[in-house]
């Protein structure tokens, strides 16, 4: 364009010598603090996660503890249809049912043995 | 390296296209920044912000304009920035430009500037205010189009033409009084 001014006679700067030098090092220092910061937050993560844990373990233990204890009663508790002969059966049903105590009537040899076997 | 790829590798995060960058714009960008802010240091200082910055604002980059328009638009952003944080924008205001070129206008139109010293064109050229300074710079000094421009600036084509036509007026009535003065002082 014939309108232009020119500029071709004005100085033309050049970078200085170390400003790549510069530039190099201040991308290396923001490089190094963005990994101080990652770790700083991984670090802050740590304590989160951990709290986060054990309310979630204060939530679910309990629910274990339950379903061991019932395993356990229910591995302990006998029933005395398995393991009582018929005469003491018959004598524990039968108990409550008439005005008198048969406690007597039950032979004593069998009740001692079950007794024994108990 | 074509500009996709060192587009590419940017984005990656590599030196490399980073230093070839460097070689073929940290000139172009020093300069623009210097004729906006007047000063080495300063001018070097933000050349340094820019290409400290660049491995992350390259990300925001579509490529939808050439990477030197967009480094361009970065260091104008910034200069503009740095003035005004600096308060220093004490310069001509456009109404005070408008009333010189429209007196000057038509008769300087085709003034040689070629034979002037480059202080006193210089001296010129900071007349101006740093934004219009910039464009006039990057128009007739690093020869980039109006489009571009308006790219830069963020303004239409045809306001860049007005603001350029009436700088280059402006600049030539400066360096025309400055010669009659010798002359008469002779």
């Amino acid at each position: 364009m014939s309108t232009k001014i020119d500029f071709s006679k004005m100085e033309r700067l050049t970078p200085r010598a170390d400003s790549w030098d510069k530039v190099c090092a201040r991308l290396d220092a923001e490089n190094a603090k963005s990994k101080i910061i990652s770790i700083k937050s991984w670090y802050s993560a740590i304590p989160l996660a951990a709290s986060f844990v054990l309310v979630s373990l204060t939530a679910v233990l309990p629910s274990f503890t339950s379903d061991i204890e019932q395993e356990n009663s229910s591995a302990e508790y006998v029933s005395i249809n398995n393991s009582a002969p018929s005469e003491v059966l018959s004598w524990y049903e039968s108990l409550g049912n008439s005005a008198s105590d048969e406690f007597e009537t039950l032979e004593e040899t069998v009740g001692f043995s079950y007794l024994i076997k108990e | 390296m074509d500009e996709k790829v060192i587009l590419q590798h940017l984005k990656s995060g590599s030196r490399e296209a980073l230093s070839l960058l460097w070689q073929a714009q940290s000139a172009n960008v020093l300069n623009l920044a210097f004729r906006m802010l007047k000063d080495r240091d300063e001018a070097e200082d933000i050349m340094m912000d820019i290409f400290v910055q660049i491995p992350k604002k390259i990300q925001g980059f579509q490529g939808q304009s050439a990477l030197a328009t967009w480094l361009y638009r970065l260091t104008v952003n910034e200069c503009l920035m740095k003035l005004r944080a600096q308060k220093r924008h004490r310069e001509l205001e456009e109404e005070h430009l408008d009333t010189i070129v429209e007196d000057a206008l038509g008769k300087i139109e085709g003034f040689d500037t070629s034979d002037f010293d480059p202080e006193l064109l210089e001296m010129g050229l900071n007349a101006l205010n740093a934004e219009t300074r910039s464009m006039l710079w990057l128009k007739d000094a690093e020869d980039l189009d109006v489009k571009d421009l308006a790219e830069i600036y963020k303004m239409p084509e045809g306001t860049i033409k007005a603001r350029l036509s009436r700088a280059r007026t402006f600049v030539r009535k400066y360096l025309n009084e400055r010669k009659e003065n010798a002359k008469k002082g002779a």
